[in-house]
């Protein structure tokens, strides 16, 4: 198999940064870094359909399954699935999501009707056939620095091997987590430049009906 | 230049061949140090090796093991960056049963080497 240019790039940063490193120990490595980047910046998200039919009693569990090879995170909102081209999504609703992947309502409709969950997604098991952890390409291309110093961080923090360095693990991981908190943020901003992390409550603009909550970026 | 992307595949054989010019036992009239004796260091190194650096064999359970000196075509999965440190094992632990004092000397700079080999840039 293949691997891309962008992957090469990142492998062959790690290997100049870690003398004594093996490929695998860095790709193992590069599976947690990445975890721990989604976990924290939210940079992987995807919308899910469900049909919720009318009259199911409160507490009724909907199951939330992704397209891609992924493990669901977080639910970060629910929104009712827009009935006209003008418009990308109805009013926002309230939901939970306690045990990964289950979806609870707070108010059941009274008729069918379906909403778009957006999912906070992270890295999950099997790897590529190369060892290599999957996720969406352009995270790499934007976050390139940012995961390489997640992961010559990460394996200079391991104890008694070549590549042990306290210092220099504890320079790059501060610079990793502060760049994942930025990552953050800018998914909130949907990658927008100066696009503000909030927006005017629904009432403010209209009807004071039904839940007007915070339900993510505009 | 084409680039290999597949990686050296190093046999008992090689680790024993490196070992014995260490040793200075490289003439078979018989040898001084037999393949057996080679390749129970062998074992004991990757044993060492597992032990220290479980990282060089992300995916076993057990640390690779070699039967005899029947089968030195197998092949030592360990990565060609640690041949050395291996090989210094296995010289350091051979040169161990000699009670003279200038092996016991070698020996231990062989076993520090293989040490120093697996956990710093040396």
């Amino acid at each position: 198999m293949t691997v891309g240019l962008d992957v090469q790039r990142l492998m062959n940063n790690a290997r100049i940064r870690l003398p004594g490193a093996t490929d695998d120990a860095i790709q193992y490595a590069l599976f947690t870094v990445m975890d721990d980047f989604f976990k924290g910046s939210n940079t992987w998200q995807e919308d899910v359909d469900v049909f919720v039919p009318g009259g199911d009693p409160a507490g009724t569990v909907y199951q939330l399954v992704t397209e891609t090879s992924s493990t669901i995170d977080k639910l970060m909102w629910v929104f009712q699935k827009s009935t006209s081209p003008n418009f990308m999504r109805g009013p926002s609703i309230s939901a939970s999501m306690s045990t990964p992947g289950e979806l609870v309502l707070t108010t059941q409709p009274s008729s069918d009707i379906t909403y778009t969950a957006t999912l906070s997604l992270t890295v999950q098991d099997p790897t590529t056939r190369d060892g290599y952890v999957q996720f969406p390409a352009w995270v790499l291309a934007k976050y390139r620095n940012v995961i390489l110093d997640g992961l010559v961080g990460s394996m200079m923090s391991q104890p008694s091997k070549p590549f042990s360095n306290t210092t220099l693990s504890v320079f790059h991981m501060r610079k990793f987590n502060s760049k994942v908190a930025a990552a953050r943020v800018e998914m909130m901003r949907n990658n927008t430049f100066r696009q503000q992390a909030w927006r005017f409550p629904s009432f403010s603009s209209g009807s004071q009906r039904g839940n007007s909550g915070w339900g993510g970026p505009v | 230049m084409a680039i290999s992307v597949i990686p050296p595949a190093i046999p008992v054989s090689s680790y024993i061949s490196i070992a014995r010019t260490l040793l200075q036992d490289t003439v078979d009239s018989p040898y001084r140090y037999s393949d057996s004796d080679l390749v129970v260091a062998l074992n004991v190194g990757l044993g060492e090796i597992w032990r220290l650096r479980r990282d060089l064999f992300l995916g076993r359970s057990f640390a690779p093991k070699f039967d005899g000196a029947d089968n030195t075509t197998d092949i030592v999965p360990l990565d060609e960056g640690y041949r050395m440190a291996l090989v210094y094992y296995i010289v350091g632990f051979i040169q161990l049963r000699d009670d003279e004092e200038v092996q016991d000397q070698r020996a231990a700079a062989f076993l520090s080497l293989f040490n120093a080999k697996l956990g710093t840039v040396s």
